[in-house]
């Protein structure tokens, strides 16, 4: 029964190369993080997360183009936390990626800094304040008038 | 919860300083509540009490989560307009003073706020009083609770719901025991650790990191944070003040201070307040401008100033955020359980419910929804719905209704309880559409506007005269 | 810059030294109504 021979040697063979194939997979020990980022912030200030625990020491670089060609700077990942709140980031695109090694990798997110228009904040600054005198004005003067009312006598 | 080497404090220190802390005040509570007889007794620390304490209450309740956590994570996100911004809440203290020494004047028999809206506006303004103030104190309790674990969680490891439960257990225990003369005196001494330890980290910071290297290492890096021009600070400044007026001229935990400080202590004592706490955020706040430096970026905002504190003071300094931050939520949880539990007994268990129960009756119910709102804010504590910033955001739209309706209908004599109603709900429900369509920084101050133009259409259309003496009620019951 | 830096330093030191000063402001106040018996 030849075929049943090789049947069992192509069996055995296909059993082999899994056999090789795994010390191969297991020599890649680079640990492959997914990046996550708001696309825009309109505040200055974005939360960067990773799916997984991250490893001590790793660092998460910016920078101002897709293909990193210049880092602007580099934030080593603080304790063992799986978030980072970065701030005080002016209008722009950044990039983040986590620095490639032989351990990590990542992919690199994009996100959009957006301040508010400054009309906008001044109109909203101006109403409050506006509002916000009215509001002083009102306590102070009614105050002044009820105390002197009840000074004189029964408030009328 | 993995118990990771990353925590500042073990989780069994963390446990033995909480245990120590609850079993202090609670014994603290109990020893002072010997000398409550009546319900005035527990509920308004039998209205006499002294400047020192008034004034260290007014201070210390305002000094809560929020200045602890919060003016430390508006520094990180929004820089010197942060911590500047944030210390304007201190307006709200000292604008309440004159307030405070006129509803003394007005009401010296009073109880709470809902007494006033009640006697001064009516039913209809009343309603909707009571379900802007629960909605407020409510979600306050809330966040507390859950700053209570997430802080203990963050600095020891401990479970959050181990935090969680053991804060709220001690909280409830010394008001329990003592009420408001515990929450009080209790109060006092939580301001002084809260200063003393702000002090100490802020002053071991600057003599670790420098101011000089602060400044420059954030004027490299994170530009935007010295901005004086940054459009999303100026443009949260004043939702920000008034949400925190809204916060103080509308809740029962001010006015039943107002009303049980003696004489003419209130005015005093919350403008001296005010300016005790002016300076407090720009010291909490700036701490947070030096984690960049430090290399901390923290998985949230509101973990910033714990985390920098513990990072430059080590294992003290990690004892040290510990007691402040514990002693700021408690000397709020407290006098929020107090004030809410009022509330509940004066407004709707007695004036609702029962007209005719005894004094004795009315301080064993006081006693009953203490533990009640303990035990409802446990449950919502549970599954640590929110952050604290969202939950508190959304709470602004409902206060800030509040502001022109109680200061008008302190003094205004025309203003009608139809107007008050209409301002207050208007208000609270237009602020909630521009909290959802445009963003939460315009909650409070969309609030407040449209309540505002409402009661000025009330001052020109009503013609009512009101008697101020109706709002000096005499009391039956308690004779 | 060099303004900048010393607006910050001052608005810190200032801020800190009035902190500071607040829980002498308030034993102080407390000893004087407890001498006198104002306490509650």
């Amino acid at each position: 029964m030849p075929n049943r021979y090789g049947f069992i040697t192509h069996i055995a063979l296909l059993f082999l190369i899994t056999l090789l194939a795994r010390p191969v997979s297991a020599q890649d020990t680079t640990t492959h993080f997914t990046l996550t980022a708001p696309e825009s912030s309109r505040e200055g200030y974005f939360v960067v997360s990773l799916d997984q625990a991250p490893q001590p020491g790793m660092v998460l670089q910016q920078s101002s183009n897709p293909n990193f060609s210049v880092i602007t700077a580099e934030f080593v990942w603080f304790g063992d936390f799986e978030k980072m709140t970065l701030t005080g980031f002016s209008n722009g695109d950044y990039y983040f990626r986590i620095a490639p090694s032989a351990e990590v990798a990542s992919n690199s997110v994009a996100v959009k800094v957006r301040h508010y228009p400054a009309w906008q904040a001044y109109t909203l600054f101006f109403i409050g304040l506006a509002l916000f005198s009215l509001l002083v004005v009102t306590i102070i003067v009614l105050h002044r008038t009820r105390s002197r009312e009840s000074n004189r006598g029964p408030d009328d | 919860m993995t118990e990771a080497s990353g925590f500042a404090l073990s989780s069994s220190l963390g446990l033995t300083l909480v245990v120590i802390f609850g079993l202090a005040w609670i014994l603290f509570g109990w020893y002072l509540g010997r000398a409550n007889k009546t319900h005035e007794d527990f509920a308004l620390a039998g209205r006499n009490v002294g400047f020192a304490l008034a004034s260290a209450t007014a201070m210390a309740t305002w000094v809560t989560s929020n200045t602890t956590l919060v003016a430390p994570q508006l520094t990180y996100q929004f820089g010197i307009w942060g911590m500047v911004g944030y210390s304007f809440a201190a307006l709200g203290l000292i604008l309440f003073a004159p307030l405070a020494a006129r509803i003394k004047r007005l009401m010296p028999n009073g109880y709470t706020s809902g007494d006033f809206i009640r006697l001064r506006y009516g039913q209809a303004a009343w309603w909707a009083f009571i379900v802007i103030s629960v909605v407020y104190a409510f979600g306050w309790l809330v966040s507390l609770g859950m700053a209570g674990g997430i802080l203990l969680e963050a600095l020891s490891g401990l479970d959050y719901h181990i935090g969680m439960t053991a804060i709220l257990i001690i909280c409830v225990g010394y008001t329990l025991f003592g009420g408001l003369r515990a929450v009080i005196a209790t109060d006092f001494i939580q301001a002084l650790i809260i200063i003393v330890g702000v002090v100490l980290i802020a002053w071991f910071l600057i003599d670790t990191v420098s101011l000089e290297s602060i400044h420059s290492e954030v004027q490299t890096n994170h530009p935007q944070l010295l901005d004086l021009l940054f459009p999303a600070a100026i443009m949260f400044l004043f939702n920000n003040i008034f949400f925190g007026l809204g916060e103080i001229f509308h809740s029962n935990v001010w006015w039943s201070r107002a009303l049980a400080f003696k004489g003419n202590v209130a005015f005093k004592a919350y403008l001296l307040g005010g300016i005790l706490w002016l300076p407090i955020p720009i010291v909490t706040g700036f701490i947070a401008l030096a984690a960049p430096q430090l290399g901390i970026f923290p998985p949230s905002a509101d973990m910033v100033g714990p985390m920098v504190a513990a990072e430059v003071l080590g294992k003290v300094g990690a004892v040290v955020v510990f007691i402040v931050v514990f002693s700021a939520l408690a000397s709020s949880l407290d006098s929020l359980l107090a004030a809410t539990s009022d509330l509940v007994t004066r407004d709707i268990y007695h004036k609702k419910l029962k007209p005719q129960a005894t004094d004795k009756h009315l301080l064993r119910f006081n006693r009953y929804s203490i533990l009640g709102l303990g035990v409802l804010t446990w449950l919502f504590c549970l599954p640590q719905i929110a952050t604290l910033g969202a939950l508190l955001n959304f709470a602004g739209a409902f206060v800030a209704s509040t502001i022109f309706p109680v200061v008008l209908g302190l003094y205004q004599r025309r203003l009608s309880g139809g107007y008050a109603a209409l301002a207050m709900t208007l208000g609270t429900l237009c602020g909630l559409v521009g909290y959802f369509v445009i963003g939460f920084y315009v909650a409070a101050l969309v609030s407040c506007s449209v309540s505002a133009a409402i009661c000025g259409l009330g001052l020109l259309l009503s013609k009512q005269q009101f008697d101020w003496q109706q709002l000096d009620e005499q009391e039956e019951s308690s004779l | 810059m060099m303004m900048g830096l010393t607006a910050f330093s001052a608005l810190v030191i200032i801020c800190l030294l009035l902190t500071a000063c607040a829980p002498v402001i308030l034993i102080g106040l407390w000893l004087k109504d407890f001498l006198s018996k104002q306490l509650w």
